[in-house]
Parts: structure tokens; sequence; C-alpha cells
């Protein structure tokens, strides 16, 4: 046991470090020399290693080069440069020859390659894959050369493409001419290559592992026909007494897959019913088509709120107030109740408020362009749609503009497919007129 | 504990034959904690209803997993069985709020009710916090007086 082993560090009660040897049974406040010496002697490697694994970025992929360069990619997406033998990275590439080497390659494989790093794909990924055989087949193509290179003639004839570790100062084994190494990690024992493949493989390993492990555990679930229904306490009693019910060995993890599965389950069972019930709403729909010229939820509410005087002051209760009749007619009490009334002309005062005619258009018509996919899906029954769009003149009365205005709503669906455009504060901000305009417009627009 | 079945009560909605067995064995359960003999130490007079909100705390949890998780049980069900009392409807209240997602009982967040100083219950501290306001690290409460909770953060 070396000297520095003997050393133990403690804290005073004021939170001084102070050096006690146990074999001596001396202490110091002083950093003892022996210590010092030690660390310096041997403990020096060990923690560069260990911290070159934990900070900074971690190489991905290297790529040989020519003149024992390496090119480096790291996965924050920087590449950098690594002579064999000195294996201190630079950001600059010295040699001409990799320089030429690397502009040979097409352009955009490097940053394709450095972004495919960058996302953590491993060794596999194709991008990696197509720089290795662009560079080997190019490093043939230099090796023709002689003068270039002599060094590395060995290698390039056989057009070997070989990645070292990172952090491997020297790969001391000769270069087997016809292995091609694809992988060091797993064909070396070299202390560096261990520190990587610690680093990466159990990782993608272990997560795999657990993939198959829940899988497995899951379809337990299913062999005991376990109910979706219960609770996990009471039906991990069936399985636990399989020995696969300790793949998963912590009980919250287990307890969280049956929550799952139970709620896959619960969707799969009422999809059928839901699916039933949509057809009979349709039918439903196609049934009383013709007489079903429904105005949308908060028409007649809108309407009002267009004709009363807007002041910047004024309240829901100033509107109801003022429009008393109005209300009355429109038999607004039977369709919403109170609450819902003032939540709707409070926020479409907001509109009338701030914004202008014009500006409101606007508001109207980008809502449309927002919905326009939902909209173009929910059209039907095109032939009257193209038959009120193609009427460039509005009617003259005002019955008439509303009737218009409320086959376009149901040719778009407002009552079926595009319901939620319903609910829309935004789809009110205009007048009955105006919005019958811009409507037509819109649709004509799309129908083309 | 559930309602107790009369002829004016409603009969249960669709999907209820599912979720039966589970109730019942809650229901078991419960039974038992009644046959267990109560301790007749005084530092442990709370310790008989500890079990029971822990009862009634994972039954609760486990019909309001049915409906908000699962989504396994129609809206009607879900009435009828806070209706009926299967569930704690005002505990579920407060676990659609944010900061109270995993509470133990009501109990321990009314201030009236809690013991000391009007505060809430020391299990809704996060463990944290206890760890570090404690003078050496160490963390004495292991159970609240009120439900027997060790505590029930939302962030622990």
């Amino acid at each position: 046991m070396a000297q520095r082993h003997f050393w133990k560090v403690y804290k005073t009660p004021d939170g001084e470090k102070y050096y006690y040897n146990i074999k001596t049974k001396q202490s110091t406040r002083e950093r003892p020399a022996e210590l010092d010496a030690a660390s310096k002697d041997e403990g020096e490697d060990v923690p560069t290693k260990n911290k070159l694994r934990k900070l900074g970025p971690r190489a991905v992929h290297s790529v040989k080069l020519l003149n024992d360069w390496f090119l480096v990619v790291f996965d924050d997406g920087s590449r950098r440069f690594k002579r064999q033998e000195s294996g201190d990275f630079q950001d600059e590439l010295p040699d001409e020859d990799s320089i030429h080497l690397m502009s040979k390659l097409p352009a955009g494989q490097l940053d394709q390659l450095c972004f495919a790093a960058k996302t953590g794909q491993g060794k596999e990924n194709p991008a990696y894959q197509e720089t290795l055989a662009e560079i080997s087949a190019l490093r043939g193509d230099t090796a023709k050369d002689p003068f270039t290179w002599k060094k590395e003639e060995e290698t390039s004839t056989t057009k070997n493409v070989e990645i070292v570790s990172f952090n491997g100062t020297s790969d001391s084994e000769p270069v087997s001419s016809n292995e091609i190494k694809l992988v060091s990690g797993y064909d070396s024992s070299d202390d560096d290559n261990e520190i990587q493949s610690a680093d990466e493989d159990p990782v993608l390993e272990s997560v795999q592992n657990t993939g198959i492990l829940e899988e497995e555990f899951t379809s337990l679930f299913v062999e005991y026909s376990l109910d979706p229904y219960s609770t996990w306490s009471l039906q991990s009693k069936k399985i636990q007494d399989d020995a696969r019910f300790y793949t998963i060995s912590n009980d919250t993890k287990r307890a969280e897959l049956f929550e799952k599965w139970c709620t896959r389950q619960a969707q799969e069972a009422p999809n059928i019913l839901d699916a039933n019930e949509e057809n009979e709403v349709s039918a439903e729909y196609s049934d009383d088509e013709a007489d079903s010229l429904e105005p949308t939820k908060y028409h007649y509410l809108s309407h009002i709120v267009s004709k009363a005087i807007v002041s910047p002051s004024s309240l829901p209760k100033d509107i109801r107030s003022q429009n008393k009749p109005l209300f009355k007619q429109f038999k607004i009490k039977s369709s919403l109740d109170k609450k819902t009334q003032d939540a709707f002309i409070s926020k479409l005062l907001f509109y009338y408020k701030r914004l202008s005619q014009d500006q409101r258009t606007e508001v109207f018509e980008k809502l449309l362009s927002e919905k326009s996919k939902t909209i173009s899906r929910g059209l039907r029954n095109s032939d009257k749609l193209k038959e009120i769009v193609s009427e460039s003149e509005l009617p003259t009365e005002s019955y008439a503009i509303e009737t218009q205005l409320l086959t376009l709503e149901h040719c778009m669906g407002l009552h079926g497919p595009n319901g939620s455009l319903q609910e829309e504060v935004r789809y009110y901000v205009l007048d009955i007129k105006t919005k019958t305009q811009v409507l037509k417009k819109f649709l004509e627009g799309m129908l083309k | 504990m559930p309602r107790i079945k009369t002829k004016r009560t409603k009969a249960a909605p669709e999907g209820f034959e599912q979720i039966k067995p589970t109730l019942t064995d809650f229901d078991h359960r419960l039974r038992k904690l009644q046959d267990n003999g109560a301790s007749r130490m005084a530092a442990k007079a709370n310790e008989g209803s500890w079990k029971v909100f822990q009862l009634t705390n994972e039954r609760s949890r486990y019909i309001y997993d049915l409906y908000f998780k699962r989504k396994a049980i129609s809206k009607e069900l879900y009435d009828w069985l806070l209706r009926e009392r299967y569930a704690d409807k005002m505990l579920i209240s407060k676990w659609k709020k944010r900061g109270y997602e995993k509470l133990c009982c009501l109990k321990c967040i009314q201030s009236s009710e809690s013991a000391t100083q009007g505060n809430t219950c020391i299990c809704r501290v996060p463990r944290a916090t206890l760890v570090k306001n404690s003078s050496d690290g160490v963390v004495t409460f292991t159970r609240c007086v009120h439900c027997g909770c060790a505590g029930c953060s939302s962030s622990d």
C-alpha cells in the first residue's frame, strides 16, 4: 500500500480540513508532502481519464484520414482532429493531405455526420457508414500516388477503415491489413477501449433490455387474464408467484406498467362503441338534412351584439338591458344560460371595443385560414355550396341573407364535423351581412 | 363507507359489474379492520383510524384512476359512485389541484383540525425541506398523527 493511502482527510468542527495518518496516528493541518508526491506519480492518468469521461463532449465517431490523422466527431456536434501519436485534439487540421482528402468528400456529408452524432444515433447510423465508405474509397485513390504516402500503404491498399477509441493515446497493436475493425471497443483489450465500451454499450443494452422486460412483464397480465378494472394491489397477488413477476424489481414500476396496460385495455373496449355511435349520428344527419337549417350556438347573441351600441365602458348587462326585446324575440334564455351569455358577450365586446370593422374582418379571415384544413375536410353538399358561392350578389332582404349564411354554415359542417368552430369567439366577430360576404369569398377560394 | 342500500337507491349504471369485485374486496378489508382490537396505549390511540384513512384513500384513488386516468368508466357511473360514497369526492376534488396530487386526507390540510398552531400537517412538507431544516440532516418525522401518512407532498 502506498504511503499516501494512510492519510485521511477530515474536517474540523469549524470546517477546515485536516489530515490524519492512520498508521503513525499523526495529525496535521498542513497537507502532507507524501500525499502530493504520491498523487503526482500514480494518480495522474486515472483522474484525467475519468474527467474526460464525465466532463466535456463525448466522442462518437472517428474517421481515419491520411498521415495518421483522425477526424473525431463529438456528441455535441463539433468536430476536431487528432494525430495518433500525440493524442491531443486540435480544432484546425494542419495536415495538407488530409485537408485535400476532406475537401473531396461530397458536400454536406460531414454536416450530416455531425448532426447524426448530435442526435445520439449509434455507430450503426447510415451517415457514418456512408462517410466511412466514402473516405476509404477516396483514400484508395490517393494511395495510388506513391509519393504522398508510404506509411499507410498497407492499410490503404486493402481499403481498410479503422476507428480508434477517442481517448486511446496510441493504438499499440499494429494495424492488421485484412481485418476491418469497425468497432474497436469490441475486439481489443486496451484499457481505454474498456472505458469507452463501459461508457456506451451498457446504456444502449439496458434500454433495449428494459423494453423487452417490460413487454414480457406486460404479457403476464394477459396470460393470467388480469382484470383491467381492478387495482394493482389486488391483481398483483394473482401473478406474483410467477418467476417473470420479478423481472422488474421495482413495485412502483410494476404498478405503472399495470396502469398503462389498463388504460390501453379500457381504450380498446369502448372504441367499438364509439364507432357505432358515430355511425348512428351521421346516419341521423343524412336523414333530416333537408330541413336542418339550425343557427350556430351564439348566432343570435352575436347578432344582437353587432346591432347594439357599444361604448368603451359597456358591459354585458348594459347590452342586455339595451336589447331586452331582442333577447326575448330570439329566446336566448332557452338556449343559453345567463352565465354563458355573459361570458360570451364580454369576450365579444373586447373585439367590438378594440377593433374596427376592417380589423375584425381580418381576424375572421385569419381564423378561417387557420382552420381551412378542417373546414375543407368537413365540406359536404358541395352542389348547393357551389350554387350559393357562384351568386356574386347578396340578396337584399335580411332574412334571405341569414338563410344563405345558415345554408353555408350547414354545408361547412358546422353542426357536424366542424362543431368546434361554433365554440370559437372569433367566429362571431362580424355582423351577419359581412360575415356572409367574407365566408362566401373564402369558400370560393377553397373550391377552386 | 358506501351508503346503505335501500329501496330508493338508484340502480347502478352500466359498467358497475366490472368494478364490483374490486369494491367488494375493499369492503372486506374494511370489515377486517373493525375486527382488529385497538391498542390501549395512549400514544397509539390514533393508529386505529389510520388504516381506515388509508383504505379510504386507496379506494378513492382507485375510482379517480378509473375515471380520469384509465378512462374506463362512464361519467354516469362515476357520478353514481360518488353519490353512493364509494369515493370521497372532496378528496378527489383536491387531487385535481396543482400541489395536491398525492394528498393523503382532508384532515391534513385543514388548519383548524391540525394540532399545531393552525398550520397544515407535517406530512405535506416535502422530504427535501424536512432534511434541509433539520439540524443534523436526520428527519425524525415518520408518520403524521391524523392519518398515519408518511409524506404526501407532490414532489416526493
